[in-house]
């Protein structure tokens, strides 16, 4: 009876957890282009940029740090330029006048999100 | 550092994917190679970051780390393409649609015609009853993913033309169907008729062999029901009195839905039950020997006696399309009792 229970509650908690998981991947989706953006003010190559990122408490795996970059860059809201650095060749990414523009936009409507989102939490 | 490069080309495969020998240009081919030369320089960087933490160049076995860190080259390629789709998120409800009733309207049908052979034709299931619903059911499955491959290749043209977009812009709201009220109580006239049907059709059971012989004087006495069939008069009885009992348990307790789906339920497989004991009393008229114009009617009986069993199997496709019917509802019956017993429960937990 009492492993019948345990199953029951580690199935019911890996449930919770993968739904927690989505939830947040969710969340994380729309904040990524917004740092990524950010961050891309000053110049970076892929591995760099990756590591500013997690340094500041927002680790991104390369499977979804290099489509996004392409993505972005296919959008114009990024530059990039093969340059050598250290006698390697890396890509660099930055951001470009497009992208300033829509950043700033982004961080607005970040702002009054968050806003609204303390309000709702500070009613309850 | 080999293992690096085998890494890459697997990653290159597939993003170059199936279509790699006919589709997509230089421009693709640039494209994969940018991608490869990126993926290439990140790996680098991690093992040189790696290396620095270490203070020594890294064995194959901590490079093979490196690069299941990565992941998989076909999950790493797999990010880079396009999300892609053989049916899209509008068309697919369409399309499980379709897809439920195109099969269930080929299933069932086909489930009791198989069903009925299987109970009333004993040829069917001559020699080898085993191997000959295998073959049934086999040459069943082949049909029904002959059917859905021909949908799913429907609905996979319809996504690339796309002339359901326009159909979709196209659309008047007072077109929409009337709101469907599920019933939540039997009508206790409905009850009422049934019962008086019921009863009817048993009084009318119960005094036929006082007319009976109406039906077969004109032949002189010639024909004569099987006497086995004696044995079962009385089963015919037992379904409709079990919805007897449905009925009149439902004139006082209409709210009781449940019990009128698993009553019919339980009658229609006795009828089931009762019309396969009956069909396997064959023949079930005889010529009496000896009887004026005997020899006549030897020769009309064998078709008669067709002609009855064939209505038999008839009455038992019917039978049978009803009870899965049935079946339908009383697990919605129950799946309801299960909802609102839970509901209930958690008042209950609320309340305390």
């Amino acid at each position: 009876m009492c492993s019948i229970l345990c199953i029951t509650q580690c199935m019911a908690t890996s449930i919770d957890l993968e739904l927690f998981e989505n939830l947040r991947l969710e969340l994380r989706r729309g904040c990524l282009v917004a740092a990524v953006l950010a961050q891309l003010r000053s110049e970076h190559y892929g591995y760099t940029l990756r590591k500013a990122l997690e340094d500041q408490g927002l680790a991104i795996d390369e499977g979804t740090l290099y489509p996004l970059l392409r993505r972005l860059e296919s959008q114009g809201l990024l530059a990039s330029e093969w340059r050598e650095e250290n006698k390697r060749n890396k890509r660099f990414y930055r951001l470009s006048p497009q992208g300033e523009q829509v950043l700033e936009k982004l961080l607005e409507e970040w702002r009054t999100l968050n806003a609204s989102l303390e309000q709702i939490l500070k009613e309850k | 550092m080999d293992l690096i490069e085998r890494y890459l080309q697997a990653v290159r495969f597939w993003l170059a994917g199936p279509g790699r020998f006919w589709l997509g240009g230089a421009k693709a081919r640039l494209q994969q190679e940018d991608i490869i030369a990126e993926l290439r320089e990140d790996i680098r960087s991690r093992i040189d970051d790696y290396e620095s933490s270490l203070g020594r160049s890294i064995n194959e076995d901590e490079l093979a780390g490196v690069l299941k860190q990565v992941g998989h080259p076909l999950w790493v390629a797999a990010r880079f393409q396009p999300q892609r789709s053989l049916i899209g998120p509008v068309l697919f409800p369409l399309y499980l649609f379709v897809l439920k009733i195109v099969t269930l309207g080929y299933l069932v049908p086909w489930f009791v015609v198989w069903l009925a052979l299987v109970i009333f034709v004993p040829s069917h299931r001559a020699n080898n009853p085993f191997l000959t619903a295998l073959g049934g059911w086999a040459a069943m499955w082949t049909n029904i993913f002959i059917v859905a491959g021909i949908i799913t290749l429907v609905f996979a043209i319809l996504e690339r033309v796309q002339p359901a977009m326009a159909a979709l812009q196209k659309w008047d709201p007072r077109k929409l169907p009337r709101l469907s009220q599920r019933k939540d109580r039997v009508s206790r006239v409905e009850s009422s008729f049934g019962l008086v049907f019921s009863v009817a059709f048993i009084v009318w059971w119960l005094t036929l062999p006082h007319y009976a012989h109406f039906f077969l004087d004109p032949t002189g006495g010639a024909i004569k029901v099987n006497p086995a069939l004696h044995n079962y008069y009385l089963l015919p009885v037992i379904p409709t009195f079990v919805l007897m009992v449905q009925q009149c348990i439902n004139i006082f307790r209409p709210h009781w839905t449940w019990l009128r789906a698993v009553f019919m339920l339980v009658s229609d497989l006795l009828s089931l039950g009762v019309l396969a004991a009956v069909a396997s009393c064959k023949p079930y008229l005889l010529v009496v020997e000896g009887a004026k114009d005997a020899a006549n009617y030897a020769r009309a009986v064998p078709a008669i006696n067709q002609v009855i069993s064939l209505s038999l199997l008839g009455i038992a496709i019917g039978v049978g399309i009803a009870a899965i019917v049935h079946l339908v509802q009383t697990v919605r019956e129950v799946r309801r009792l299960g909802r609102a017993g839970d509901s209930s429960i958690m008042q209950i937990s609320a309340s305390l």
